[in-house]
């Protein structure tokens, strides 16, 4: 796997997200821990690009640093547009509440609003009017296929749907990057199947970058770009071929029991 | 996102109701026992209230309240009527004499004695007899309250006797009056009367009540008379809040009063304040996802602040409406209680509601706005 492959991305592609040398950093003197050392990565819009690697690996962290929640500690980032680098911490705030997606692990749904009450969030922190919000949440439940579970508490929802949910909720305000942290790993291997399926479905179009953190090799097959992630770097990004080559030498090997 | 704030307020029931009962102790005894100090306060000052008819009172001039006699001399009257701008003085006499009653009992016992030609500050109620009745010999008029206190369950009627300084002294009527801070009773006699209900002294006048000229406003009149008399005069207000001063300053009442009052803030400050904390505890990862989603600092403040008015405001009506129902009640039931729930009593208690809530809601908020996004993240 190298970063340069033959099937390299077509020109007319456009870049989401562009890092080059970022580092962060945790703490300082002794206890200082250095979670990425220097990260080149290219996130294209329209593609399912999965950042894959071992636990403690940096994926996370990389992750929060190009949705803009942690800052860089040195490098560049540009995410659609944006030098994250330039943006004041209200700034960024807005960068996210209007550009960005969130699918989390715990789904972190409200426990006190329904389904369509989660669903509409986004659009009220951007000041919707709340009957509009809903009617919006409604519609993005039904192309999430829950939409005779609008009502429904999240405790009244299975894990998957939980998970349906939080995509509508990442989807409602048609957001150009949406990332993803963990999003199967808190679902049996259908559900989690199903919900890749449908970040698959409704989340990829050609304005949207879809960033996709997992260290389940069962969901390898829905990225168009896999960026293996090693000790705080991105070691090798496969895309094309070769990203299906290596989801099918993952399924071969859990086939075997070997990995 | 106020309506996500009083969705997640409201979807914890548990803990939505815990805050309010927090609320609600900390009004009610705020509310309770601020009433009761304010009821005390006010029936110090129930006996200017009680005397009507004059504008201003004036006494000696080292006099501290109400019920601080410093007699003066009856000439004292002639010298205030001759003030520029007095348009009458009478006088009056305020003491505390001691009563003898037939069965040999003995009470303490308030003494008014009203000028004997007006009858200036005479009660405005009379229950049994006629104001007129005093000019009888030896006559007096005693309140409902002193009336059941000496004779109880025995219902109001003329001619009872009793005798005061070896002198008889004979009800012949019976007045409404407001509860005194003594809880003594009160008996109404004339001035020429009164003096001879006590021992004798060489100066018994206590006021002189007087009511400025047309024209001239109590409060110019008052400067007046102290300049030329030496005297100390006071509007009917100046000397209620003088006597209340008195007491604020110069007894404990305040002070104990002022420790339950704070005793229901710290108490109901820390339920509310623990529950409050650990409710947002327990959204901590929902904040942190709006947080991530883009939700501002000061949106989730406001959020937080919200839900603070809310419940500080169900408690606060919980509260006081608790203490305005029991204590409404006990009052109507019993003449025992002073309780005054006013309205400045129940800004006041807003107040401290409205501080109680929002220094609850402080860790609330440092906690928040402390809280990194990317807590949301781990697993």
């Amino acid at each position: 796997m190298s970063l340069e492959t033959p099937d390299a991305p077509a020109p007319a592609k456009t870049t989401a997200i562009v890092c080059r040398g970022v580092t962060k950093d945790f703490g300082v003197g002794d206890a200082l821990v250095r979670a990425l050392r220097g990260v080149d990565l290219d996130v294209y819009s329209g593609e399912l690009t999965l950042l894959v690697g071992p636990s403690g690996c940096g994926k996370t962290t990389l992750l929060s640093v190009v949705c803009g929640i942690l800052d860089a500690t040195a490098g560049d980032i540009e995410v659609l547009d944006y030098d994250l680098h330039q943006l004041t911490g209200r700034q960024l705030v807005d960068f996210r509440r209007k550009n960005v997606g969130f699918v989390f692990q715990q789904f972190n749904l409200l426990p006190a609003l329904n389904a369509a009450e989660n669903v509409c969030v986004p659009l009220l922190l951007q000041g919707v009017p709340r009957r509009k919000a809903i009617e919006r949440a409604n519609e993005m439940l039904e192309r999430v296929g829950l939409a005779d579970r609008a009502k429904a508490p999240p405790s009244n929802l299975s894990g998957g749907q939980q998970q349906r949910v939080a995509i509508a909720r990442a989807l409602i305000h048609e957001p150009r990057l949406l990332v993803c942290d963990e999003p199967t790993s808190a679902l049996d291997a259908r559900t989690g199947h199903t919900i890749m399926e449908l970040l698959r479905e409704v989340a990829c179009g050609s304005d949207r970058a879809v960033v996709v953190v997992t260290h389940d090799p069962r969901v390898y097959e829905f990225g168009d770009r896999i960026a293996s992630m090693e000790d705080g770097r991105v070691v090798g990004v496969a895309e094309g071929t070769e990203a299906k080559r290596m989801a099918a030498d993952q399924s071969a090997l859990m086939r075997t029991g070997k990995n | 996102m106020n309506w996500v704030a009083w969705k997640m307020l409201t979807g914890n029931r548990g803990k939505y109701i815990a805050i309010i009962v927090g609320v609600t102790f900390g009004a009610f005894l705020i509310t309770q026992q601020s009433s009761v100090f304010w009821g005390l306060m006010v029936l110090t000052t129930s006996q200017i209230k009680d005397i009507e008819g004059a504008d201003i009172w004036v006494m000696d001039k080292n006099m501290q309240y109400v019920d601080d006699i410093k007699p003066m001399a009856d000439n004292e009257l002639w010298r205030v009527r001759g003030v520029e701008g007095v348009d009458w003085a009478v006088r009056l006499y305020k003491g505390i004499t001691r009563a003898r009653l037939e069965d040999g009992r003995f009470q303490q016992i308030i003494m008014i004695g009203l000028d004997d030609a007006t009858m200036v500050g005479a009660p405005r109620e009379i229950v049994v007899g006629n104001i007129d009745d005093l000019r009888r010999p030896d006559a007096i008029i005693m309140d409902e309250a002193g009336y059941r206190q000496l004779w109880p369950n025995e219902p109001f009627k003329a001619g009872k006797m009793f005798e005061m300084n070896d002198r008889r002294a004979v009800i012949v009527g019976v007045c409404k009056s407001r509860k005194t801070f003594m809880t003594f009773p009160i008996i109404y006699t004339r001035y020429s009367q009164a003096i001879s209900f006590i021992p004798m002294e060489r100066k018994v006048l206590s006021f002189v009540l007087a009511n400025p000229a047309p024209g001239l406003s109590a409060e110019e009149v008052c400067k007046r008379i102290e300049a030329q008399t030496d005297l100390q005069a006071q509007t009917r207000e100046q000397f209620e809040w003088k006597t209340i001063w008195y007491y604020m300053k110069r007894t404990g009442i305040p002070f104990n009063f002022g420790t339950v009052v704070l005793l229901g803030f710290i108490v109901g400050a820390a339920i509310c304040g623990q529950t409050f904390y650990m409710f947002t505890l327990e959204n901590l990862r929902q904040f942190g996802a709006l947080k991530a989603m883009g939700a501002r600092n000061g949106q989730l403040i406001m959020m937080i602040l919200l839900q603070a008015f809310v419940v500080g405001s169900i408690g606060y009506a919980l509260g006081v409406g608790l203490a305005a129902v029991i204590f409404g009640n006990l009052v109507k039931a019993t003449d025992k209680l002073a309780f005054a729930m006013t309205w400045q009593v129940l800004a006041g208690a807003a107040v401290s509601i409205f501080v109680m809530v929002v220094f609850s809601s402080l860790f609330s908020i440092w906690r928040v706005i402390r809280l990194e996004p990317a807590v949301v993240f781990k697993g």
